[in-house]
């Protein structure tokens, strides 16, 4: 119920529109039945013979229902194809903005497999609901009780009877059928969802597939599973095939009975002969009505469906409301010294370019991810955070970049604490490489673009040169207006971290935290990149995090963090005098090198 | 539009190997034009008798079964029609569905590494879906509208030729006049819908971006630009809309007016006393049935060009030619012929003679014992060229080497320099353009697929996980182990203490934990398979990127384990392990430039010094 407020909250938006499209459609049919019934009207009454001009208004409305039914249909489509573009519009505009304002952790749940083009189609999915579901209702509502009323004053018996056989066949047959086939449908598309499963599991597993020989069983599972899916449409068929049959049994049922049951009103004159046909054609044109009602019950279930994993997705965010919580009262706040702060930005938060944890505590779910650390990082220093996978070191980051609040304690860049500022300045004051770089299929420009909104093509062609991308670059065609395709295939691992460097330049930046940024590199590639880095730091503070322990002199202070808390930290000589975590690893690392280096 | 009526052809093409169903069909629609002619003729009569004679409808009793009957009969062909419509479409969808797969087999790993995965999934389970419609609706009706007019023209002929004539003009008309305006729209309509396409792809792409777009405070921008862009993509298509419908338009006219023309034209000869009122109330009746099925068809209309559509990429993939189907074997080389041996090793460089008699000392040793049955085997690439696909160089050019039986050797080369490459072919997923792959004297041209893989196992950290127990999944790689090799082979791999880690242990689902396991965790599987594949040849596809030390460390403890007594290929990324080959080749600029142990190479390979130099900085 709660999802029929919300789509029909959409559909508020335009009133008019909708009345006007539900009228035309409604209109639609009525001029179907108006041509019949005058078609009707008109043999009848010439059968008696009168005066052919006694009969030229009756040709005349023949010719107009002729004509105005194609016309209403023609102007009914287009207005419906508008309302649907522009509910498509808002879905995904409101959509967006939920989505944007979920928390970090979702979003990078959200990462793994098709969940997101899975969200994306259900939008796509929603907008079925006016098209298919709300207005075919609408209209057959009105139209049944318009066609009720017309019949009523010819003959009321037979009125009912099309009164009955429409909820018959508008409601009553489609509900039943849907039924009949509910099971059905749900095992088709949990065994279409397996199916898709195999697929994705048989392709991305291809290679492990060959080696252990399995194919055979794999080919065997997709048949099995395919003739299962056709063995379950077939039983549907038989019930849908139900439907098509009852449809036709109905509307002609109902004709019929219109006769039998009119006849005696013209045999005993209370009615017109002429009106006979008139009565029994404009019976057999109503249905009309209540032919898409079929389609509309199945669309009812997509489309609740997808409206509902949409709500359960972004956590009940997506009330189709535009007041929200945390994030936008806080910008509001500090809406009047935002400004001011971006004027003077650089200059400013260079001079207080700092880090400090104050004893931050973080957990996801129950057990700490952090355990009350703290460091302080001053302005253009070059700090580095090592430790074991899973040791919490990407969740300082997600806290620096406030993707998270502290639990306990409190962190700030520069001045500021962070619970204090918006989440905009934050990001703001601190560019981001790390191994997750997202290129989007867009032009190179636009790429770019998204660091700085007001860079010119100078400042861009300057940092991809100071990225050390500009022999890739003078490759490519079309220059800036380089299309980079779907999330940037086409460039290599190295290629797109040198983007996301040439990213964080244009962002100007004061603190950079380099994130893993070579991971999924190859060493010679990995080298030149944190050359670059390097390079284009010196000026800057920077935070390194890593579980490589390669050039470590080049630090101000390491800090290794273990199990969610800092065990030690220092300069490299010093941290090599303690026997700890850091020297042992030192010590593995280095035990090829020295080997190497003995043997050469 | 070339691609949618080829694909239009090629599917009628498939409807139509099975031709029978279509058959039944047709003739269903034929009953069914029957029907309606009975029935109409029942009515047109029993209305006549109320109407014109007086009479009470229990006199007319005839008309009634008439009328009855038809009914009856009329809705059980509906239904037929629908479950062999349908039936018809379930078996061509799982037909395709079957070769689909058997192509994407076909087409193996390294085709499938150039696809989005869930995008096959799609084309497979919706893609073929959205050829239900076409086969179960579009075609139907289609047929539908090629016999029941026809049926009705020729009733209404033999009744009322003149309203014949106006059915037979105005009939035809519907179609050409579709066709003349659709064709004009078809094309924008498609570049509408294709853009509609774009649009969705462009709103996953933002999503998909989010994070990207809060780390740089754009998803603001996004935003605006999200509802811009579908708002100009909105007036663009209404402008299109506008006269795509206009064959809709058409057709209601068409089909309207005529009516219209029928009941006027009947009317006009009533006044006149040129017809009787049962036969104009009769051809009045038929006349929308005449015209019902072109819009049906109409309505279908979209479904047909949806199914066309998605059709063109499942015929895509279908057409794709596989690189392991090249034609390559051109003729034979005895690899037991010494010369060829003396061949191989002279294509390279002048290397120092001692390491070019353990090298062949080496490979006579192995094509003596391999002939003896020895388990242990020798590979040889020789000559091995391969281009990829639209491509103008070859990846490898005239690439020759061996793994001697027994020995570890170790290829190395920067990114891009065909490591990959040769991994493929070794694994049989790319066959080469030219040249020769062998397995102890056996060359890839005179095994199958099986009998060559079931020799050599891959330890890599890209391992895919079945959904299913981590037992399962390591026993893929011997059904028969048991539950203790699986568990002493997961020992030796350094898995088990981290399997044992797991909610439910070995038994634990991979489906939940598998996204979770680390480069380290998976490759330590990878070992575990391995092990309990227990082949001559082992080939270690080194990981690009780094593990931390502790977790390098114990991998290379559980490897050491593992290459004992094996032909052992090391694929090096970042050379962590090289200096334990007994040989290292060089590759660069798809040839081996260098080979050689590490101390010689260092000495004499300015590339291969370069590579250590960076590791080790």
């Amino acid at each position: 119920m709660n999802i029929h407020l919300a789509l029909s909250r959409f559909l508020k938006r335009y009133p008019w529109r909708i009345t006007a499209a539900v009228l035309l459609g409604a209109g639609t049919i009525l001029a179907g039945i108006g041509l019949l019934a005058s078609s009707g009207y008109l043999i009848s009454a010439a059968a008696l013979r009168p005066p052919i001009l006694d009969l030229m208004v009756i040709i005349v409305s023949v010719r107009f229902f002729g004509i105005s039914r194609a016309v209403l249909r023609y102007s009914e489509r287009l207005l419906s194809h508008d309302i649907t573009f522009r509910l498509l519009l808002q879905m995904r505009s409101r959509f967006f903005r939920a989505l944007s304002k979920t928390s970090a952790s979702r979003l990078l749940g959200f990462r793994s497999g098709s969940l997101l083009s899975s969200i994306t189609s259900d939008v796509d999915e929603l907008q079925n609901y006016y098209v298919r579901v709300f207005t075919p209702v609408i209209v057959a509502v009105l139209v049944t009780l318009t066609s009720f009323f017309f019949l009523r004053a010819f003959s009321p018996a037979a009125a009912w009877i099309t009164l009955a056989f429409l909820l018959l066949n508008g409601v009553a047959v489609p509900v039943g059928v849907r039924r009949l086939a509910r099971g059905l449908g749900a095992r088709q598309r949990h065994l279409r969802s397996e199916l898709s499963h195999l697929w994705v599991e048989h392709s991305q597993g291809i290679l492990d597939i060959r080696l252990y020989g399995l194919q055979n069983a794999y080919i065997k599972r997709n048949k099995e599973l395919c003739s299962e899916i056709s063995r379950l449409e077939r039983r549907q068929s038989a019930v849908t095939g139900l439907h098509d049959g009852l449809h036709s049994w109905i509307l002609f049922s109902a004709a019929a009975l219109a006769l039998f049951v009119t006849a005696p009103l013209v045999l005993d004159g209370t009615l017109s002969g002429v009106m006979l046909a008139l009565v029994v054609l404009s019976v057999m044109a109503s249905f009309e009505a209540t032919q898409n009602l079929g389609t509309a019950f199945q669309y009812l279930e997509t489309t609740e469906r997808a409206a509902e994993s949409l709500l359960s997705l972004t956590g009940g965010v997506l009330s189709f409301e535009d007041r929200d919580h945390t994030g936008r009262d806080l910008s509001d706040r500090y809406k009047d010294d935002n400004r001011p702060a971006k004027e003077s930005g650089t200059s400013n938060a260079q001079a207080a370019a700092s880090l400090v944890f104050d004893n931050v505590r973080f957990s996801y779910c129950e057990n700490p991810v952090l355990d009350g650390i703290g460091f302080a990082i001053q302005s253009r220093e070059k700090a580095a955070l090592v430790g074991p996978s899973g040791s919490g070191k990407s969740t300082v980051v997600n806290l620096l970049l406030k993707f998270y609040d502290p639990a306990g304690g409190f962190v700030s860049v520069g001045d500021n604490k962070l619970a204090d500022i918006p989440a905009d300045r934050v990001r703001a004051m601190i560019a981001v490489v790390d191994q997750f770089t997202y290129l989007f299929q867009d032009t190179l420009r636009s790429n770019l673009k998204i660091a700085r909104e007001n860079a010119d093509d100078g400042d861009l062609l300057q940092s991809l040169q100071d990225a050390h991308l500009w022999s890739w670059y003078q490759g490519l065609e079309k220059g800036l207006d380089t299309q980079l395709g779907e999330h940037g295939k086409q460039l290599s691992g190295g290629e797109r971290q040198r983007m996301a460097i040439a990213r964080a330049l244009l962002r100007n930046s004061p603190i950079w935290i380099l994130d893993e940024p070579t991971a999924n590199l190859d060493t010679i590639t990995e080298k030149a990149i944190v050359k670059t880095i390097r390079q284009v730091t010196r000026t800057r503070t920077a935070l390194w995090i890593t579980h490589r322990l390669v050039q470590m002199d080049y630090y101000d202070r390491i800090y290794v963090l273990e199990n969610g808390r800092i065990s030690e930290r220092g300069r490299h000589h010093q941290l090599m005098r303690r026997k700890g975590w850091y020297s042992d690893m030192i010590r593995l690392q280095s035990n090829m090198l020295q080997e190497e280096i003995e043997t050469a | 539009m070339t691609d949618y009526s080829s694909s239009h052809k090629r599917l009628f093409r498939l409807a139509f190997v099975h031709r029978t169903p279509w058959v039944l069909m047709a003739l269903l629609s034929f009953l069914s034009a029957a029907t309606i002619i009975v029935l109409m003729h029942g009515l047109s009569i029993a209305i006549d008798a109320v109407f014109m004679q007086q009479t009470p409808l229990a006199l007319v009793q005839p008309a009634l079964v008439l009328i009855a009957g038809a009914i009856a009969v009329r809705g059980i062909l509906f239904w037929i029609h629908e479950i062999l419509a349908q039936k018809t479409a379930s078996q061509i969808k799982a037909r395709l569905r079957e070769q689909l797969f058997g192509k994407i087999q076909q087409l193996g790993p390294a085709w499938t590494e150039t696809q989005n995965s869930g995008d096959l999934a799609a084309t497979a389970v919706e893609g073929v879906e959205k050829l239900d419609t076409y086969y179960a609706r579009f075609i139907p009706a289609a047929i539908h509208m090629a016999v029941v007019p026809v049926v009705i023209v020729i009733a209404v002929f033999l009744i009322d030729w003149l309203s014949g004539l106006i059915l037979l003009i105005t009939g035809p008309l519907i179609p050409v006049f579709m066709s003349l305006i659709g064709m004009r729209a078809r094309q924008q309509v498609q570049r509408q819908w294709a853009t509609l396409r774009y649009l969705s792809s462009h709103f996953l792409d933002a999503v998909q971006g989010l994070r990207t777009l809060k780390l740089f405070t754009r998803e603001d921008r996004k935003h605006t630009e999200i509802e811009h862009i579908s708002n100009r993509f909105r007036v663009s298509t209404m402008g299109v809309l506008k006269i795509a419908f206009l064959s809709g338009f058409v057709l209601e006219l068409f089909a309207s007016l005529a009516t219209a023309l029928v009941a006027v034209e009947i009317g006009v000869r009533l006044i006149e006393g040129h017809i009787v009122f049962q036969v104009g109330l009769f051809v009045l009746l038929l006349a929308p049935e005449y015209y019902l099925p072109f819009r049906m068809f109409g309505a279908q209309h979209h479904a047909g060009m949806e199914g066309s559509e998605s059709a063109g990429r499942v015929f895509a993939i279908l057409d794709t030619n596989a690189l392991t189907q090249k034609v390559i074997f051109n003729g034979g080389i005895d690899v037991q012929k010494t010369s060829d041996f003396q061949q191989l090793l002279q294509i390279e460089y002048s290397e120092p003679v001692k390491s070019r008699d353990y090298l062949q000392d080496k490979t006579a040793a192995a094509a003596t014992e391999e002939q003896a049955g020895s388990p242990s085997v020798t590979v040889v690439f020789e000559n091995v060229t391969f281009t990829y696909p639209g491509k103008s160089y070859p990846v490898l050019s005239n690439c020759s080497f061996m793994l001697p039986k027994g020995t570890k050797t170790a290829l190395v080369g920067v990114t891009g320099s065909g490591k990959t490459t040769i991994l493929r072919l070794l694994t049989r997923q790319l066959a080469p353009d030219s040249g020769w792959i062998t397995l102890g004297g056996m060359p890839t041209t005179k095994t199958d697929d099986g009998a060559w893989l079931e020799k050599m196992a891959v330890v890599n950290q890209t391992n895919w996980f079945f959904d299913d127990t981590i037992l399962a999944n390591i026993q893929a790689a011997r059904p028969n182990a048991t539950y203790e090799e699986v568990v002493s082979a997961s020992k030796v791999s350094g898995a088990h203490e981290f399997i044992q880690k797991l909610p439910d242990g070995y038994l634990t689902g991979t489906g939940e934990f598998a996204a979770r396991f680390s480069g380290g965790e998976r490759q330590r599987i990878s070992i575990a398979r391995a092990l309990l594949k227990d082949t001559p040849i082992l080939i270690l596809d080194e990981p690009s990127s780094a593990l931390d030390p502790e977790s390098e460390d114990r991998i290379n403890r559980a490897l050491d384990e593992l290459m004992v007594s094996k032909t052992v290929f090391l694929i090096a990324h970042r050379l962590s392990t090289v200096q334990k080959a007994d040989n290292i080749l060089v590759l660069e600029d798809g040839r081996i430039a260098a080979q050689g142990t590490h101390t010689y190479l260092r000495a004499n390979c300015k590339l291969y010094e370069q590579m250590v130099s960076a590791y080790a900085s």
